[in-house]
């Protein structure tokens, strides 16, 4: 593709036009974005009082020290290792799950399939806000109260909807035919699902598995609710660790945040650089 | 291709684990809320049983309608503009420019950074007193159109909705994923017919990928009507009400500690959110096969 | 398709009988008596700790208490640092089985809320033992009661005084500090006129600071039993038409404002006057700019029409909260812990490294912070106390105040239609 593009920039004018737009269009959106990123930084390292004399004021003194208050007093180092095994174990078990399922819906046509589908899908309106005590009344009954386990489980389940639509967006789009021969050849169910659909699906459950560790490693208010001891919080109560109830200890915070995003943007340009091995080993979309 | 006996054992066992978690974690919860939509409950002691008592309270509302109202401007700003934005990008990002995965990082930062730090820095933006938008505007002239962006109940809305729908990174993801598994094929014999790159575009790559950008806009559909957390922390609804969205409605009900009129929302919620699904994949179905 | 439908049915039954519906009752932790010479612990989900001001004397109190009753009692604290979220779970917690062993609570009504889940512990024995009984401010655990019942210890108080920069009110050739509204709208004009922010006000989150403000007016315009008298007392409106004034009166970004907002004119000198709670003294101290903590001069509340002038406004804002106990043992614990923590020495020296204030009685002279100690004399002397608005009508009105506030100043709303709603919106919850 690059070929092309670079062709026709240089034959004509439009080719130009169009080149000069692609940069421009490029750039505004990497200011826009870039943005927060950099305002954050800055902030990290100015004092409360500069904080408040004036948001986008660079600081007199970078104070590095944020950051080691933030990683002493809340004990980041063991909760972003917490959020890493969980969200680790919930976004490969969501994706399975969600790939199975999504094979029997869009690779059979069976009597209530887009029932099936609709039941799936319809939890992504669920306000999970409003389910505070059927969630605490289900974990506390199964006597996982207070354990990683419940937000492995909890993590999993919630992320089935959305997990579910894109998966099942990139399956409809393989076609029919590449599974007959392997029908033919006597392929049978459980075959077809591993050695065909699942390789060919592979750049859909990796966007299905960023969607999915980005929600696992942002959620809060069930980590709050489901965890009590400090061995078993997660890095979004860490970040929280500086907001009292009467006052916040802002900067501090905003150093918590960049270290936490850190492992976030490491998981995401993982998980992308997956598909670019998968576009190059053949395309089969038609 | 005829369904064996072995796929109908199959179909059972790949769709039970996910029917698991699904009736556990979202069905019964549901119907506990749909239950107790009926029930004056405080949360605590126990519920009394009151009719259709909630839903006609949320009804006659004015802020559930105004809610109700900004998440459909919400839901259409979203679909024809935020979608097609993330398909603009995702369509110049795949033609691979100098630096591509970088830039394609950087366009998903925002959906990895605290929300709380966003809400912070836009809530700055937009301030009256010492606000970049102000500043920038004084600096090119335009010093009589400052104002208290978010305090101001002719721009509250608005510059929300600016601020939520220019974060494409999630929907880029989806799109350059299914532009990633095109066949190259298709644009060299393009370029040969001496298609431009807009043609091929608009002929080539949007057919192609139909299916993820139907994902896109049913996520973005969505995700519009579930709006709550930025919202909550940028202007918590203000001013009076102006930006408020069905989920932070729901939420001030709990705080209230009204839980059946929570609920009916919740309820009310769903069932919008589980008809817009319907409509899109509608709208979607006749290009389909 | 009837596999499908035999099979579905039976999971959900499967799920159904598994969950079942909420609100079984049950004990959070650890049931069953404990035999007696054997330790018990008793957990204490916790918001003072973590970069709170109280955190770290009140972790060391906690410590105190564990050493001193070694082999007996134990406090385990869990750190929620979050307040929105530490309300919720607490929430949760009653609403689906027990209330942990100890807790705090910010809000009376709240408070009666959880008392009617029948779960706390009754505390009315223990606050009236004699040594107990005297150590809080006069009448504050009658006003605490519910029902004729204790069911929380008052604990944390928020003193709140109006907080003038005695410098910026010089620039602008302001002498003396005024005590009433109409001196005080002459001081706001001279103020502006100077380009200073003559108030610092706010509508995000709970609107606090303008919120106290309004229960100034409330106070000034309806007297000591403004409350009681209900939304039909005139206070009420007139109170609203002096928050229409001071939203003249105030920065152009106060729609919408959060507390970092508000802070950050006051802290660096763009505005005059403010209104807080004690605890904030320490932070204008150390993100102030340089000489404003001297700079500050104390009041109480204004004078309406000549009437109601001197009020200082004061209402508990952390009540230490017990869970019933099956295990006397346990209640032991926890009415032990509750004896060790009000003990005066020790919230003096609570007070003293927090800036907070407390229902205990203190003796202004054992207050460090000048400041601080004012605040303490100035509300002895005070003409009357009255709670804030937040802390004394329905949760529902208080949550409803930001919206109405924001309507009212905008112009959606006049002072009549902002009373009335907030009735309304009263009346329909209760």
């Amino acid at each position: 593709m690059e070929g092309i593009v670079k062709g026709k920039a240089g034959n004509s004018a439009s080719g130009v036009l169009c080149l000069i737009l692609k940069w421009v269009i490029i750039l505004l959106f990497a200011v826009y974005t870039l943005f927060p990123l950099l305002w954050l930084l800055i902030t990290s390292l100015k004092t409360n009082a500069e904080y408040f004399n004036n948001p986008f004021s660079f600081p007199a003194v970078p104070q590095f020290q944020n950051y080691i208050n933030a990683f002493s007093q809340a004990n980041l180092g063991q909760m972003i290792w917490n959020s890493v095994t969980v969200a680790v174990i919930a976004t490969a078990a969501n994706v399975f799950v969600a790939a199975m399922a999504s094979y029997a819906i869009s690779r059979f046509d069976f009597k209530g399939k887009e029932i099936f589908f609709a039941i799936f899908s319809a939890g992504v309106m669920v306000p999970l806000n409003a389910l505070m005590v059927p969630y605490f009344t289900i974990f506390s009954r199964i006597g996982l109260l207070d354990s990683m386990n419940a937000l492995r489980i909890l993590y999993t389940a919630i992320g089935l909807p959305i997990a579910v639509i894109i998966i099942r967006g990139f399956m409809d789009s393989l076609p029919r035919e590449i599974e007959e021969a392997a029908y033919i050849d006597g392929c049978g169910f459980f075959g077809r699902f591993f050695q065909i659909i699942l390789p060919l699906s592979k750049t859909g459950l990796i966007t299905a598995a960023t969607f999915q560790f980005i929600t696992c490693w942002n959620e809060f208010v069930y980590a709050n609710l489901l965890t009590s001891s400090p061995q078993n919080k997660t890095i979004q109560i860490g970040i929280r660790y500086f907001t009292n109830q009467f006052t916040t200890d802002y900067v501090s915070m905003y150093a918590a945040i960049i270290i936490a995003i850190v492992p976030s943007v490491l998981g995401y340009a993982f998980f992308q650089k997956q598909i670019i091995s998968g576009m190059t080993s053949g395309a089969v979309k038609g | 291709m005829k369904i064996t006996k072995q796929d109908r054992i199959g179909i059972v066992l790949f769709l039970a684990p996910a029917l698991l978690l699904i009736l556990v974690f979202f069905i019964v919860p549901i119907l506990s809320v749909g239950v107790t939509s009926f029930f004056k409950w405080n949360g605590i002691t126990a519920p009394e049983f009151s009719g259709w008592q909630n839903y006609a309270k949320i009804f006659s509302d004015k802020v559930f309608w105004r809610s109700a109202r900004n998440n459909l401007i919400w839901v259409a700003g979203a679909c024809l503009v935020q979608v097609p934005l993330a398909l603009i990008m995702a369509m110049v990002l795949s033609t691979k420019p100098r630096g591509w995965k970088i830039f394609r990082t950087v366009y998903f930062l925002p959906q990895v950074i605290s929300g709380i730090a966003i809400a912070m820095l836009w809530s700055a933006v937009y301030n009256s007193e010492f606000g970049l938008l102000n500043g920038l505007l004084k600096l090119v002239g335009l010093g009589d159109s400052t104002r208290n962006w978010l305090g101001d109940p002719k721009t509250a809305f608005p510059c929300v909705l600016v601020y939520g729908l220019f974060y494409i990174g999630y929907f880029m993801v989806i799109l350059m994923a299914g532009i990633s598994d095109i066949d190259e094929s298709y644009y060299e014999a393009a370029t040969i017919d001496g298609a431009s790159r807009l043609q091929m575009e608009w002929h080539i790559t949007i057919p192609l990928i139909r299916y993820s950008i139907m994902t896109c806009v049913t996520l973005a559909a969505v995700y519009a009507l579930r709006t709550f957390e930025q919202l909550y922390l940028l202007t918590n609804g203000g001013p009076a009400n102006r930006t408020s969205v069905l989920v932070l409605y729901l939420y001030n009900q709990m705080r209230n500690n009204n839980y059946g009129g929570a609920n009916a929302s919740s309820m009310m919620l769903i069932l919008t959110g589980t008809l817009v699904i319907i409509v899109v994949r509608r709208l979607f179905a006749e290009k389909r096969r | 398709m009837k596999k499908w439908i035999a099979f579905s049915l039976a999971a959900a039954i499967g799920v159904l009988s598994f969950t079942g519906c909420s609100g079984q009752t049950g004990t959070a932790s650890g049931a069953g008596s404990s035999q007696a010479g054997q330790e018990v612990t008793l957990t204490f989900p916790c918001i003072w700790v973590g970069s709170d001001s109280k955190a770290k004397v009140f972790g060391e109190m906690v410590a105190g208490f564990n050493t001193e009753y070694a082999g007996k009692y134990q406090i385990k604290l869990e750190e929620q640092t979050d307040y929105d979220a530490y309300r919720d779970k607490i929430r949760t917690l009653i609403s689906t089985g027990a209330a942990p062993d100890l807790f705090t609570v910010q809000d009376f009504p709240d408070l009666e809320l959880y008392a009617s889940s029948g779960k706390l512990m009754n505390l009315t024995d223990l606050l009236a033992e004699s040594d107990m009984a005297s150590r809080f401010e006069d009448g504050i655990v009658e006003r605490a009661q519910i029902d004729g019942a204790n069911y929380a210890m008052p604990y944390e108080s928020a003193v709140v005084p109006i907080m003038y920069n005695q410098k910026l009110l010089e620039e602008a050739g302001v002498t003396s500090i005024p005590t009433t509204y109409d001196e005080f709208w002459d001081a706001c004009a001279k103020l502006k006129a100077k380009n200073i922010f003559p108030t610092t006000q706010m509508t995000s989150a709970n609107a606090w600071t303008s919120m106290l403000w309004y229960s100034y007016a409330l106070a000034a315009c309806g007297g000591a039993d403004v409350y009681k008298n209900g939304f039909d007392d005139p206070a009420f409106e007139k109170a609203a038409e002096i928050m229409v004034k001071l939203f003249q009166n105030t920065s152009s970004d106060a729609v919408g404002a959060d507390a970092t907002v508000v802070n950050g004119h006051f802290f660096n000198e763009r505005a005059a006057i403010y209104t807080n709670g004690s605890w904030i003294l320490g932070r204008i101290k150390k993100e102030g700019v340089q000489g404003l903590y001297d700079n500050l001069v104390l009041a109480p509340g204004l004078s309406y029409g000549g009437k109601n002038g001197g009020a200082y406004i004061s209402t508990i804002q952390a009540y230490l909260v017990a869970g019933k106990q099956d295990d006397p043992q346990k209640a032991e614990a926890a009415k032990a812990f509750l004896r060790y923590v009000s003990d005066p020495e020790r919230v003096v020296e609570l007070a003293n490294s927090s800036g907070a204030l407390f229902a205990i009685k203190m003796d202004a002279s054992k207050i460090a912070d000048p400041l601080q100690a004012e605040i303490v004399k100035q509300s002895a002397a005070a003409s009357f106390m009255i709670g804030h608005f937040q802390g004394s009508v329905p949760t529902a009105v208080a949550n409803e105040f930001p919206a109405a506030l924001e309507s009212l100043v905008i112009g959606d709303i006049t002072p009549a239609e902002f009373v009335q709603h907030l009735k309304e919106v009263k009346d329909s919850n209760s």
